[in-house]
């Protein structure tokens, strides 16, 4: 049978790196055929590869066995593909029928006018089988997550869409959504309409999906019958076999330095509660939207929680980030555009920031005690090239890394907060980075490493938290990390 | 020191600012080549005492646009502070003291403006654009309207001396421009400006006093209304409710040709400083070659427009 | 206030006879009432013909705005006396009127370069009070010239700002016996010339015993603004008789409100200013009257004084400038662009 669509030999480099080697993959008419893979195994940029958001460096890509060239989202509506969002993109103040309509309005009056009636009726035709219950006049703010879901699926069958991409399209469904999201894909395949789907919840995976094809680091590794495959064979095709070894020398010693008791931040963190101890690696694991994220942004204060305390060396703090900075503690964000780097000052101030006073003599800053201190500290962590006097928005992601890893040591911070801190950064300075936490440990810090990277949290840390739907689902001692007790305390039963 | 200006980032600014400069004295020569008059010591000084209000307000502007804001309320708050620092002179309060009291008039100002903006939480634009209002409303209605005569000599002796001939409110709002100089290239809290402006989360996260930082400028830009607003009635002799029309225009134009960019994070002291000297040139000069208003208009357009253009090629090198 | 400011009239008068020898037992000048005057029509009889300038005499204007139409024909008064008599005349304005600096950067650079006398017309009563002293203290007369009036001039020229209110008021009484309700559109408040203009119409009418003022709201100058006070007075208002706007800019809107609301032949409508617009709209009909200060002629008066003035003639501190209430009936005789023969109609006024 011809497939539906045919994707071979996909390359595609940002720079030197390289996130999709060579990938291929094939959907049948009618099929729903699940697209696997941890985070930044290359789903997101397969995905925009095939809507037209970003171009491929190389590959051939068939609809029906015809090679179709796909260069820009318009030419992926034309060509029967239509993507579902994570974020759905919607204008939350125009109704139902007016979205589905959005860049392709109905017309009367020669073109002059939009034809909402006949809008409204279009809309209601292609929205009865999915879900008549939808009011095609209503706001689309006014809807649920999952109406809205499908008012882009009814979006996709007016642009005549074969091929409907999901991307992780339950992340905020309860499971009656979930339930009501099945039916509405199985009237969809009926049709002949072919679905990729792609999720991290293995469950929902194996309840829609026939087929899965499995990336890794932005290869292929195989394509897999479901339910035929089990679930433990499909996380280990994704998370990797070779078991990553933990080439980890523990410096943890049993003086607790901070403790967590009971906070929350609505449903993203609910009641967690643990001890971090000095010269302690604390790994803490999960997935995406599980609330790692935002529990390391309630302990560093910068956001306000809703319950619990956090106590540093037995004694309270008090909240916002400049109490606990002063406290001992510093967070090396995920997103260092966005939350690091000041980009247009120079290495100096930015890792003087934290620690003016320190710096300052009568209300100046001393310039050359603080350009001193941070050439000596960027010398050690290795900053390239060291002129500590450029602007760090003139640096690679690694090195700016670098840089902020020196503010907190030029502030003394006594217990380090990283979130995802090889994110973006390339595999040489990825070494570097770890090389500085466990520098971090041994000095008698103490560490907690949010990743998504099973491998990095298995090789930095001496105890792993599995964080799940805002809670702390297991704590892992060491000898009980491998990345099947994390995937297995990650997942979510649903 | 030397080493400094090894560094791109030092060097770029110091490029944008010797690039202002050089703008100021291609203008200067064109108006010596036309006039006579142009180069004479009187004529200098004149142009310099007639951008000393100007600069004056952009020095504030400058670090409340640095730190990423914009303070449109800075004509009416020297309104404010100039009909009350007027009437307690009149009102024969020693001189020092009222001055005092009309700086503190402003700082309140800008005090009520950064609060509404870091407690308050709303945009820079549109509470100073309230501002705008309402303090001019407070001087018209305080006044009635009617401009405050009488100022006592011992005042206006303030401004209206000199030093080697040097007019005051140039050797104030010099000694002025120095400290913000220092406060912004040598105090934590001019860091602060900057990584507020460049990116307030980032700075939150490394813990600046986001909304501290916030507040100072406003206060500044207050207080540095006020000052020109003292200048101004000492020269005036009298404090008019209407004072101080347009001055947020002219300050965020000297700001501008000198470098600072609306988005926060970046400008300069002395680029503002040339920048608002280059307006009093283009003022002066033009009316002594007798060029009607509506071309000194047009040039003073041309002449920003070209600044943001330098701006816009030089900083697209740095990618 | 108005005890409060009487008193910083008169520590003003003290404040600022200290640094000026010129301004010594100058009180504040109020251009209205000051007794020290003059009329125009006489400056020939009492003071003799214009003398000749000396070669090489140099004349600075210096006024609010060009986009102005009545500073444009005031330069244009200036100008031809200075193009008769062969005199270099430099006129400047600020960019808008709004720009109370601009002016003062702009007077004090004329004062640098040379010239025997400056006219100026200042956006408000103290923008150029150095600009002032600068010239006092360079020997340079300094005529202000309309209608800002800066309290410590010397010299100035211009129309009695109460007289356009009392004309028009004078008219209403002469013209509608009966009486009845009027209205009032105010320039910018705390504008000298607005509150005069106000006043002298408020005052004369009022007195009469048989009108009503029934509303006087400011409108800043704006035709616009004009329009929507005139349209609300008139709703509120429906038997009202008369209008009388500040200028002419706000009349024309009051006018189109009038329009609007049907009431052409009830109502009455006065400018002040004798803008072109206004000329025409009287012509039309639209317009009652207008009270013209006869811009060109006043920049004419303006710059004989400043050579009567510079050949050592000791003229009163203020000359009053000429103004007629133009009507239907005698709008022919003033839309003249021949100034003698406005002169000599002037005259025999």
């Amino acid at each position: 049978m011809t497939p539906r669509l045919s994707l071979t030999g996909i390359d595609k480099s940002y720079g030197s790196t390289q996130v999709l080697h060579g990938v291929s993959f094939a959907v049948q008419p009618g099929e729903v055929h699940g697209l696997l893979g941890e985070n930044g195994a290359g789903k997101s940029t397969l995905l925009n590869v095939l809507s037209g958001v970003i171009r491929a460096d190389a590959g051939v890509i068939e609809i029906d066995g015809k090679p179709v060239s796909i260069a820009s989202p318009r030419e992926a509506t034309a060509a029967g593909i239509a993507m579902i969002h994570q974020e759905l993109q919607q204008v939350p103040e125009l109704s139902v029928a007016q979205n589905i309509f959005l860049g392709g309005a109905l017309r009367r009056m020669g073109g002059l006018l939009v034809d909402r009636a006949a809008q409204e009726a279009e809309a209601q035709r292609l929205l009865a089988p999915l879900d008549p219950g939808i009011d095609v006049t209503a706001p689309v703010r006014t809807l649920r997550v999952a109406q809205r879901q499908i008012v882009e699926m009814a979006k996709a069958l007016r642009a005549n869409a074969r091929i409907i991409a999901m991307d992780e399209p339950t992340s905020s469904l309860t499971p009656n959504e979930f339930e009501r999201l099945v039916q509405v894909v199985a009237k969809l395949t009926a049709q002949g309409v072919s679905i990729i789907y792609v999720s991290h919840k293995m469950d929902e995976v194996f309840r829609l999906c026939r087929q899965a094809t499995i990336l890794r680091d932005g290869r292929r590794v195989g394509q897999v019958p479901i339910p035929e495959t089990g679930v433990r064979q499909v996380i280990e095709l994704m998370v990797g076999r070779e078991l990553a070894k933990a080439s980890h020398h523990g410096f943890a010693t049993d003086k607790a330095v901070l403790t967590v008791q009971g906070l929350s931040r609505g449903r993203a963190v609910q009641d967690a509660s643990f001890t971090l101890h000095a010269g302690e690696v604390l790994g803490i694991a999960g997935l995406v939207g599980a609330g790692r994220t935002e529990l390391l942004r309630l302990i560093a204060g910068v956001d306000r929680a809703d319950a619990g305390r956090i106590l540093i060396e037995g004694q309270p703090v008090a909240a916002g980030p400049r109490a606990r900075i002063r406290a001992g503690l510093g967070l090396v964000p995920e997103e260092r555009k966005r939350d690091g780097i000041i980009r247009h000052r120079p290495i100096t101030t930015n890792i003087g920031l934290p620690a003016m006073r320190r710096f300052s003599r009568l209300g100046l800053i001393r310039k050359g005690m603080l350009r001193n201190r941070s050439e000596d500290l960027m010398r050690e962590v290795g900053l390239r090239p060291l002129d500590v006097s450029r602007a760090i928005g003139s640096f690679s992601g690694g090195n700016q890394q670098k840089a902020i890893i020196g503010r907190w040591l030029a502030a003394d911070t006594r217990i380090f907060l990283f979130d995802e801190p090889t994110r973006g950064i390339d595999v040489g300075a990825k070494a570097e980075i770890y090389d500085l936490i466990e520098r971090l440990a041994r000095e008698g810090r103490a560490v907690i490493v949010v990743s998504s990277e099973l491998t990095e949290v298995i090789r930095v840390s001496d105890r792993v938290l599995v964080m799940r739907e805002g809670r702390i689902s297991a704590t892992l001692g060491p000898g009980e990390i491998n990345e099947a007790t994390i995937a297995r305390a990650a997942i979510p039963a649903s | 020191m030397n080493s400094m200006t090894q560094s791109p980032l030092l060097s770029r600014i110091k490029f944008r600012e010797a690039g202002t400069l050089l703008g100021l004295i291609l203008i200067g020569a064109v108006f010596a080549w036309q006039s006579d008059t142009f180069l004479t010591t009187p004529n200098i000084i004149n142009i310099l005492q007639q951008s000393s209000i100007n600069a004056c307000i952009a020095l504030g502007m400058t670090l409340v646009i640095i730190s990423g804001g914009i303070d449109l309320s800075v004509g009416p708050v020297a309104a404010l502070s100039a009909v009350l620092g007027a009437a307690m002179l009149v009102a024969g309060v020693p001189v020092p003291l009222a001055i005092l009291g009309a700086l503190a008039v402003g700082v309140f100002c800008g005090f009520v403006n950064g609060a509404l903006i870091t407690w308050g939480g709303l945009q820079p634009f549109i509470v100073t654009l309230g501002g705008l209002s309402l303090y001019r409303a407070l001087a018209l209605i305080y006044t009635g309207g009617t401009p405050i005569f009488g100022l006592p000599d011992e005042f206006r002796a303030l401004t209206n001396g000199s030093v080697l001939g040097v007019p005051n409110p140039v050797i104030v709002v010099a000694i002025l421009a120095v400290l913000a100089w220092v406060i912004l290239n040598k105090s934590p809290l001019g860091e602060y400006f900057m990584a507020v402006g460049g990116n307030p989360e980032a700075a939150r996260i490394a813990g600046v006093p986001v909304t501290l930082t916030r507040q100072m400028a406003y206060m500044i830009s207050g207080f540095m209304a006020a000052v020109a607003a003292m200048i101004l009635i000492g020269r005036l002799g009298a404090a008019e409710p209407t004072l101080g029309t347009l001055w947020e225009l002219d300050a965020i134009a000297a700001a501008a040709i000198g470098g600072a960019s609306l988005m926060g994070g970046r400008g300069s002291i002395f680029g503002t400083l040339i920048g608002a000297i280059i307006l009093g040139t283009l003022r002066n000069g033009l009316t002594l070659m007798n060029v009607q208003a509506f071309y000194q208009l047009l040039a003073t357009g041309i002449i920003i427009i070209v600044a943001m253009l330098i701006d816009k090629l030089t900083s697209g090198k740095q990618g | 206030m108005q005890h409060f400011l009487k008193g910083a009239l008169a520590a003003s008068v003290f404040t600022l006879s200290m640094g000026m020898a010129q301004a010594q037992d100058l009180s504040p000048l109020n251009s209205d009432s000051e007794p020290d005057r003059m009329d125009w029509s006489e400056l020939e009889a009492k003071f003799g013909p214009l003398p000749a300038p000396p070669a090489g005499t140099k004349v600075g204007g210096v006024s609010k705005t060009l986009a102005n139409e009545y500073w444009r024909s005031l330069g244009q008064g200036y100008q031809n006396v200075a193009t008769a008599l062969g005199i270099e005349f430099v006129y400047q304005a600020a960019q808008s009127e709004g720009d109370q600096l601009g002016q003062l950067s702009i007077a004090e650079n004329l004062i640098s370069q040379g010239f025997n006398a400056l006219l100026f017309s200042p956006q408000t009563d103290a923008n150029l009070i150095p600009a002032v002293e600068a010239a006092a203290a360079a020997g340079i007369p300094v005529l202000n010239v309309n209608d800002a009036v800066i309290p410590s001039a010397t010299q100035y020229v211009g129309n009695v700002q109460k007289g356009n209110g009392v004309n028009v008021a004078n008219w209403f009484i002469a013209n509608r016996p009966d009486g009845g309700k009027v209205a009032v559109i105010e320039g910018q408040p705390g504008v000298y010339a607005a509150g005069q203009r106000t006043a002298g119409f408020t005052e004369t009418i009022t007195a009469a015993g048989n009108f009503e003022v029934v509303a006087s709201v400011p409108a800043n100058w704006s035709r616009e603004e004009a329009f929507n006070a005139a349209a609300t007075i008139l709703q509120q208002y429906p038997d009202l008789i008369g209008f009388y706007a500040n200028n002419d800019g706000m009349a024309l809107g009051v006018v189109e409100a009038v329009k609007a609301a049907g009431k052409q032949d009830q109502v009455a409508v006065f400018g002040t200013d004798g803008i072109s617009d206004a000329y025409a709209a009287v012509r039309s009909g639209d317009l009652t009257g207008t009270v013209d200060s006869f811009p060109v002629l006043t920049g004419e008066i303006a710059m004989e004084v400043a050579l009567r003035l510079m050949a050592g003639q000791d003229l009163p501190r203020v000359v009053a400038t000429p103004q007629a209430l133009i009507t239907k009936e005698n709008v022919e005789t003033y839309a003249t662009s021949d100034m003698a023969a406005l002169r000599a109609a002037l005259m025999a006024q």
